[in-house]
C-alpha cells in the first residue's frame, strides 16, 4: 500500500528524505530484507511484532534511543500519511531543524522544503515576483494541492505551451481530475509525449480518467503496459494496485488486501495494497 | 594475485548491493543496515521512520 499510494507522493518522499532517516526491513530472519537489530529495537517498542503471526506493521517515528514519538498505519492514504510525518517534526521540533547548507540551495529548492512541511505561504514568498518557467509550474502545483483551481490553471496559462508542452498537459490533466471532468483529463494527458519525464505519472491518471469513463478494459490496457514498458517505478506500484483492484467490467467485487499467498499482481506482488485505492472511487463515492 | 582475490573478496560489501532495496525506485533514500540509520539519526538530530515488512519481502524486493 505505501508503495503504491503515499510513496508515490513527492512530499512524502521529499519529508522523509530532507527530516527523517528512513529504514524498512523484513521481520522474517529468512528474508533477504532482514536486520536482527532493527527487529530486536522494534520489538521492544511493538512486542506483538515479534511473532510468527503478526498485524499489519506501521511506520514508526522513533528517536535513535528508543523513544517512540508517533506511527502511520501501513494502509494510510498519503494525505494521512503526510499529515502524520508534519505531525510529529511540529509536535518534536529540535528534529525539525534544517540540514547544514540546506540554505543555501536555490530558492526552488527551499520552496520545495517548505511545501513538504506544509509551509505553503513560505514557499510562495519565495517565489514571488520574476519566476522561471520551473518556478511557475511548481506554483501550480501548490495551488492545485491546495484546492485553488483558478489560480493553478491561470499561472499554467502564462507559460510557453510548446516549450512546457507535457508539464502543461500533465498540469491540466490532474486539475481537471481535482475538478471531477474526466473528459478533459483524459484529452490532456492523451497529448503528454512518451519522451516526457512524468510519462508513467501521465499514463497512471490517463489509466485512472478511462476508468471514470466506463472504459475500463481500456484502462487496464494502459497500466499494463505503463508496468511493462517501466518496471519498477512508482506509478508502476500505483498502477499495479490499480489493476489488482478492477476487472474489464469495472472495480473488483472482490478486491484483495494483504495475502502471502494466491494470485499475484503484475509486478509479482501478494499484497500490502489495501482495499481500497482512493483514485478508482473519487467518483464513485 | 591469488592473494589479491582473497582480499577483495573479505572485503565488506556495501549492504545495499545484497539487499532488495537496491530495487527500491520510490526515490525513498533507505538508511542501512539498522545500526548506521541509528547512527546517523544521533549525529543528525533526526528521527527514524522505520518500515517494518510483515514477511513480505523475496529476493526481488517485492513488499
Amino acid at each position: 500500500m505505501l508503495r503504491s499510494g503515499p510513496f508515490t507522493d513527492e512530499r512524502v518522499i521529499g519529508l522523509l528524505n530532507q527530516r527523517f532517516i528512513p529504514i524498512y526491513f523484513d521481520l522474517s530472519s529468512k528474508s533477504p530484507a532482514s536486520d536482527i537489530d532493527a527487529k530486536r529495537f522494534v520489538t521492544q517498542l511493538k512486542p506483538e511484532l515479534g511473532g510468527s503471526r503478526v498485524p499489519t506493521p506501521p511506520v514508526l517515528f522513533v528517536t535513535a534511543d528508543g523513544e517512540l514519538l508517533g506511527e502511520v498505519s501501513n494502509y494510510a492514504s498519503e494525505s494521512e500519511v503526510l499529515g502524520a510525518l508534519r505531525d510529529v517534526l511540529r509536535k518534536n521540533s529540535k528534529y525539525a531543524k534544517p540540514s547544514d547548507g540546506e540554505d543555501e540551495r536555490s530558492r526552488l529548492a527551499r520552496a520545495h522544503t517548505h511545501h513538504y512541511l506544509g509551509e505553503d505561504e513560505e514557499a510562495m514568498a519565495l517565489l514571488s515576483g520574476p519566476r522561471s518557467a520551473k518556478e511557475s509550474l511548481f506554483v501550480a502545483q501548490i495551488a492545485r494541492r491546495a484546492g485553488d483551481l483558478d489560480i493553478a490553471e491561470k499561472v499554467l496559462e502564462g507559460l510557453d505551451s510548446k516549450k512546457f508542452a507535457d508539464d502543461i498537459a500533465l498540469e491540466h490533466g490532474l486539475l481537471a481530475f481535482a475538478r471531477g471532468d474526466v473528459k478533459t483529463m483524459r484529452l490532456r494527458l492523451a497529448a503528454y509525449s512518451e519522451e516526457g519525464a512524468r510519462a508513467p505519472e501521465a499514463r497512471y491518471f490517463l489509466g485512472i480518467a478511462l476508468f471514470h469513463l466506463g472504459e475500463h478494459a481500456q484502462a487496464r490496457a494502459t497500466w499494463k503496459k505503463l508496468i511493462e514498458q517501466y518496471g519498477e517505478h512508482p506509478f508502476s506500484y500505483r498502477a499495479d494496485w490499480a489493476y489488482t483492484q478492477t476487472t474489464d467490467e469495472g472495480l473488483a467485487a472482490e478486491r484483495s488486501s494483504f495475502t502471502t499467498q494466491g494470485r499475484k499482481s503484475l509486478l509479482g506482488r501478494h499484497g500490502y495494497m489495501g482495499r481500497n485505492n482512493p483514485d478508482l472511487t473519487r467518483r464513485s463515492d | 594475485m591469488l592473494l589479491a582475490t582473497l582480499l577483495l573478496l573479505s572485503l565488506p560489501q556495501d549492504p545495499a548491493l545484497e539487499h532488495p532495496v537496491r530495487l527500491d525506485r520510490t526515490g525513498i533514500v533507505w538508511a542501512l543496515p539498522f545500526e548506521n540509520a541509528r547512527e546517523r539519526a544521533r549525529l543528525e538530530g533526526r528521527l527514524l521512520a522505520i518500515k517494518p515488512v510483515a514477511f513480505g519481502t523475496t529476493a526481488t524486493g517485492c513488499w
